[in-house]
């Protein structure tokens, strides 16, 4: 392959590491952190009052990747918590009910914990803390999109009276942190931290925009989670700014030699649509990538990247409206990426030049799969891109068939190699 | 009657439950089919049925320039030259028998899948079973196990029920159980075995949706040679579906064409 962007990888874990290692002093010291989802985190905001923030989804996924999910999913089911619920929840329930310990490291309790109307299974997973742990909970209710073809912008009436909705609940957001901590808003910080996120997503705009048209970079699945991982932990920060200083001087560098020295084979330019495999997170692109295909772009870049992807940009100057307007935009893109993607889709594969269109459907998660199906439909009835419907899951092993998933692998590069070639695989 | 002409070309498909060949001549003319049960070994099974289908076509193996293995067992034929997959293959053996095939209900031992071809037999989507085999012939299978039934009676017993019973698990395994359930409450077995061709039929219907179904349809897979099957499925869909003597041999002729493409290219090559 012709990318290697190996540093970024590497950078990404050794940060993921770190913030692993200081929730794991924290837990040590037996302070605690704020639970947070990826949309809508609110990381700049806890950032400007100094609370640690954690997030679950991420913690999970770690434990897929990592093997040690399995065992949370079974000590949680062994509670009652049945086989076909989202998978996130129940491995982190099952951690919870082992006392917040995993092989290699500690968690610290929640002493706040955010979720949004984004996903109902946030607010059951989000009480599941509250009713452990009987700490506050917030739950922000984003206005989704009335009109999928149009969306509101900043500007419209409709955008205006959202905007105050969401306005008063940040209120209520940075009120709730006051008297957590005993201390008040200093704006100075969410304007450092904000323009620390501004900076972040310029960068990653321009990673996603050079994998669009020219030669591929990056893998939008597998270097493509490691920059999710590091825009989510350390959003609002020099360390994430840093961080993606020095993955696109990277990616630049690779785009140079890939225009230097094409690859001898075009690889088959994919479009992924829905969550990743992580139990099988390697062997799963490898499946693609042996075959000569290469995720050019992921639907998982914009809706888990919390509005990365979107021109947005934080106006530091009047930090905590502009922070409610990016956190209804954002979460409101997550949403519409999810349950509008057809249009979407539709023309990000036009975009991208994708010659496929890869769907995973995970069946613990009803909010991505639902969408999913529609989605393809979609796009079948107004494209004739080949598509391929993958069914496994992001966080059990027993939901993943990897024999019969190579199998519908196999049958899909039949396809994109006979499209190509016009005879014979 | 035709005379035959090599180089001839043969695919083979070692499915779950039957392994089929199928021979074709320069002109790709049907030349033989074989067909024996897979059974555990499946190295044995490919010699074997290819060694019945030179025999059927009273060739020798040095008559057969090229071999093309499908289905779950491909990469277990030793003799082959190459391997593609079943939906590949299903799809091309369709639109070969049947040239106006726009969509292919494949339903095999293990797998159902439904396949939307384009005129020339390349696939333009698909979508399979997942996991489990419910809505296979696998089902059928164990019906016909738990009522002690042989499964070529099957579809002339389900075909004489009237009031079919709803088989409503998603599971093979708790279909066992559901059927027997039926048994205790006095149900008959015309009905029950009714029942479970219904709930299969319904189950491939919503399979065929997710590809967006278009006419033609064929029903290929060795399924494809049970009547009431047919006619359920042709029940739901208002519509009748392209069937016949070789469909469920249209894995294996896939696979025989996809041969003879490879030999015409070797061919041209040679040819400068």
């Amino acid at each position: 392959m012709t990318f290697p962007a190996v540093r970024a990888k590497i950078e990404a874990s050794s940060l993921l590491e770190d913030w692993s290692e200081r929730l794991d002093l924290l837990a040590q010291q037996q302070l605690p952190a704020a639970y947070a989802f990826v949309m809508g985190s609110c990381a700049e905001l806890l950032s400007a009052f100094e609370i640690p923030l954690f997030l679950p989804e991420i913690n999970c996924l770690q434990t897929a990747v990592n093997g040690t999910a399995q065992g949370l999913l079974q000590h949680a089911e062994e509670q009652g918590y049945p086989s076909d619920i989202c998978n996130y929840l129940k491995a982190d329930v099952g951690m919870h009910l082992q006392g917040r310990r995993l092989p290699d490291k500690r968690l610290p309790a929640p002493c706040l914990a955010i979720a949004t109307t984004a996903c109902n299974t946030y607010i059951k997973w989000a009480e599941v803390w509250q009713r452990l742990y009987g700490m506050p909970l917030f739950v922000f209710d984003i206005p989704g999109s009335r009109n999928p073809a149009r969306p509101s912008r900043p500007g419209d009436p409709g955008f205006a009276a959202d905007l105050a909705y969401v306005m008063e609940q940040v209120r209520s957001l940075i009120s709730l942190c006051e008297r957590i901590t005993g201390r008040r808003l200093e704006t100075d910080r969410l304007s450092h931290a904000l323009h620390c996120t501004n900076q972040m997503g310029d960068a990653f705009r321009q990673m996603l925009a050079m994998n669009q048209q020219g030669p591929v970079c990056f893998d939008a699945v597998r270097q493509g989670g490691a920059y999710l991982g590091v825009f989510n932990v350390y959003r609002g920060s020099e360390a994430g700014v840093r961080y993606f200083r020095n993955a696109l001087e990277e990616l630049q560098q690779i785009r140079q030699r890939c225009l230097e020295e094409p690859p001898s084979e075009a690889p088959f330019r994919l479009l992924f649509a829905g969550l990743p495999c992580y139990p099988l997170y390697s062997s799963f692109i490898r499946m693609f990538s042996t075959q000569g295909g290469l995720f050019v772009r992921s639907t998982y870049l914009q809706f888990a990247s919390g509005g990365a992807n979107l021109e947005y940009r934080f106006d530091t100057g009047r930090p905590v409206e502009s922070f409610a307007e990016g956190l209804l935009l954002t979460t409101r893109e997550a949403m519409d990426s999810m349950f509008l993607a057809g249009d979407r889709l539709l023309e990000a594969q036009a975009a991208c030049r994708a010659d496929g269109v890869v769907f995973h459907g995970v069946k613990s998660c009803r909010t991505v799969s639902t969408g999913l199906a529609d989605a393809r439909l979609a796009l079948l009835s107004r494209s004739s891109v080949p598509t391929l419907l993958l069914e496994s899951d992001m966080m059990d092993r027993r939901l993943i068939s990897p024999a019969q998933m190579q199998n519908r692998i196999d049958a899909f590069f039949e396809t994109l190699r006979l499209r190509r070639k016009g005879n014979a695989p | 009657m035709i005379s035959l002409q090599a180089p001839f070309s043969a695919g083979i498909d070692v499915g779950s439950t039957q392994t089929k060949a199928v021979l074709l001549d320069a002109s790709a003319r049907l030349a033989g089919t074989a067909l024996i049960d897979t059974g555990f070994d499946i190295d044995a099974a490919a010699r074997t049925v290819y060694a019945r289908l030179l025999a059927a076509a009273g060739l020798g193996a040095d008559a057969v320039s090229y071999v093309a293995g499908t289905g779950y067992g491909r990469f277990r034929i030793a003799f082959g030259d190459l391997q593609v997959t079943e939906i590949s293959c299903h799809a091309r053996g369709a639109v070969h028998l049947f040239p106006a095939t726009r969509t292919v209900l494949d339903m095999g031992g293990q797998d159902t899948k439904a396949i939307r071809v384009a005129a020339d037999g390349g696939v333009i989507d698909f979508c399979m079973n997942d996991k489990c085999a419910a809505g296979t012939g696998r089902f059928l299978s164990a019906a016909a196990a738990v009522l002690e039934m042989p499964l070529d009676e099957l579809a002339a017993v389900a075909a004489t029920g009237r009031h079919p019973v709803t088989i409503s698990t998603t599971c093979t395994v708790f279909a066992e159980s559901e059927i027997l359930a039926w048994v205790a409450r006095g149900k008959s077995i015309n009905d029950i075995l009714l029942g479970a061709h219904q709930a299969i039929a319904s189950r491939s219907l919503a399979l065929l949706k997710r590809v967006g179904l278009q006419p033609a349809i064929t029903f290929t897979g060795g399924v494809s040679r049970n009547s009431c099957m047919v006619a359920q499925l042709e029940r739901l869909l208002g519509s009748q579906l392209q069937v016949g003597e070789q469909t469920p041999f249209a894995g294996a002729l896939g696979a025989a064409l996809f041969a003879r493409d490879r030999l015409l290219a070797g061919r041209q090559e040679l040819q400068g």
